[in-house]
């Protein structure tokens, strides 16, 4: 499977960035082959509806889920329509996060964790 | 001529200053509030409390957003990839709409290959209608949780139907006081003489100046204590903005605001103040329309 994981800096030990939608780096990994790609989000900072868009991309890139800090109510309806599942953890490396999933240790959240910053905003 | 009362500070009494002006000139003035987030005009307006019951009429005010129709999408994805506000997303060949982050511009439905897009309106607000004497008033209501208020500033400036206009904006530099002030022939920036009052209104002046508006200054609550003249002269140079009135720290003044009477009716001298106001941006709005028509030539 490809994931997805929110990535604050690139160099060793990588930094996971909790916030979902504005993190600068996005890292895909392939959990079969372990290739990994470092992806620079250009949508970061955006004027508004930074979260819906950040997981519009990541179903472009065929990730099937998401390990991120927090997540917010567009992005997660997004994720949830393309039936990515989305782990929240509090892991401060992407290693670290990605071991956590590797040993089923990460839950995947069921519901936004925050009520996102634009009014919270729902999909019709 | 159409004025639009602005302050970036909070409190600093546009509302007092905008029905003072509208009670002072005898003739048919319209007055419109624009502060869509918080309107409160009608608290100082005579019969307050009959206001929004006796409102001769309330319209809605609506804005169009995308409806898509799934039959004719087929997830291309170009609506999303236009938005600029990332309103819209598709995944898995469906678009999902976000309606609070629509800025209703209608771009969607524009570059829509498939014509799926078809525009519905969506209430923002209400637009509150009512007559004092002379005064036509206007007042815009934002729903809760809506956050579109230039399109609801615009229905209430559509409103006004008579020859004098006079406009009471929100606090601060953003959208809305934009929206409240464009097109006004003259603009009014209340402040006191405090040091918040002074470095907002410099924030206030710049979007009047941008604007192109010709503005007077007016300070309210003069005589406080601890005032610093030349600061505020040094504001009124700055932008070219003359100080053309000084509305004192008064107790019979203080006692009609706390009362929610209009300050001219407690102090009868200030209709003057307020006549000498309109005929001074009078002045200066027809000098500011020569120059431009003169620069045109």
């Amino acid at each position: 499977m490809r994931l997805c994981i929110t990535t604050a800096t690139t160099e060793a030990p990588a930094r996971l960035d909790r916030r979902f939608g504005r993190s600068p780096f996005l890292t895909f990994v392939d959990t079969e082959t372990n290739e990994t790609q470092i992806e620079e989000n250009s949508l970061a900072d955006g004027a508004s509806g930074v979260g819906a868009q950040v997981a519009q991309l990541v179903a472009q890139r065929g990730a099937t889920a998401v390990i991120t800090g927090q997540i917010g109510p567009s992005a997660f309806a997004v994720l949830d329509a393309a039936e990515i599942a989305t782990y929240t953890t509090t892991a401060t490396t992407v290693a670290e996060a990605l071991t956590l999933f590797r040993e089923g240790r990460l839950d995947s959240a069921q519901a936004p964790t925050g009520p996102g910053h634009h009014g919270g905003s729902r999909p019709r | 001529m159409t004025v639009v009362v602005a302050s970036g500070k909070g409190g600093t009494g546009k509302t007092t200053v905008s029905i003072g002006l509208a009670l002072s000139l005898d003739r048919p003035v319209d007055l419109l509030d624009c502060d869509v987030e918080a309107p409160n005009t009608h608290l100082l307006l005579p019969n307050a409390e009959l206001d929004l019951a006796s409102a001769q009429e309330t319209n809605r005010c609506t804005v169009p957003v995308p409806r898509v129709n799934p039959d004719r999408c087929t997830g291309c994805g170009a609506c999303s990839a236009f938005c600029g506000f990332g309103a819209l997303a598709v995944v898995r060949n469906r678009v999902l709409f976000f309606e609070d982050l629509c800025h209703a511009c209608g771009g969607c439905a524009l570059v829509c290959p498939e014509g799926a897009i078809t525009e519905v309106p969506h209430e923002i607000g209400t637009v509150v209608t009512s007559r004092y004497g002379q005064v036509h008033h206007v007042l815009g209501e934002l729903h809760v949780g809506q956050t579109l208020a230039p399109p609801l500033i615009r229905a209430v400036k559509e409103r006004a139907d008579g020859l004098t206009t006079i406009i009471d904006a929100a606090p601060g530099t953003t959208c809305p006081v934009v929206e409240a002030a464009r097109g006004a022939d003259a603009g009014l920036l209340v402040t006191e003489n405090t040091p918040f009052g002074l470095h907002d209104l410099a924030l206030a002046a710049e979007v009047l100046a941008d604007l192109g508006i010709p503005t007077g200054i007016v300070l309210n609550r003069a005589g406080i204590g601890h005032e610093d003249e030349e600061r505020l002269k040094a504001v009124s140079r700055r932008f070219g903005f003359p100080i053309v009135m000084r509305i004192p720290f008064s107790s019979a003044i203080a006692r009609a605001y706390a009362e929610g009477r209009p300050i001219v009716s407690a102090v009868p001298g200030l209709r003057t103040g307020f006549r000498g106001v309109y005929d001074e941006l009078t002045r200066m709005a027809r000098s500011a329309s020569g120059a431009a028509s003169g620069a045109r030539s």
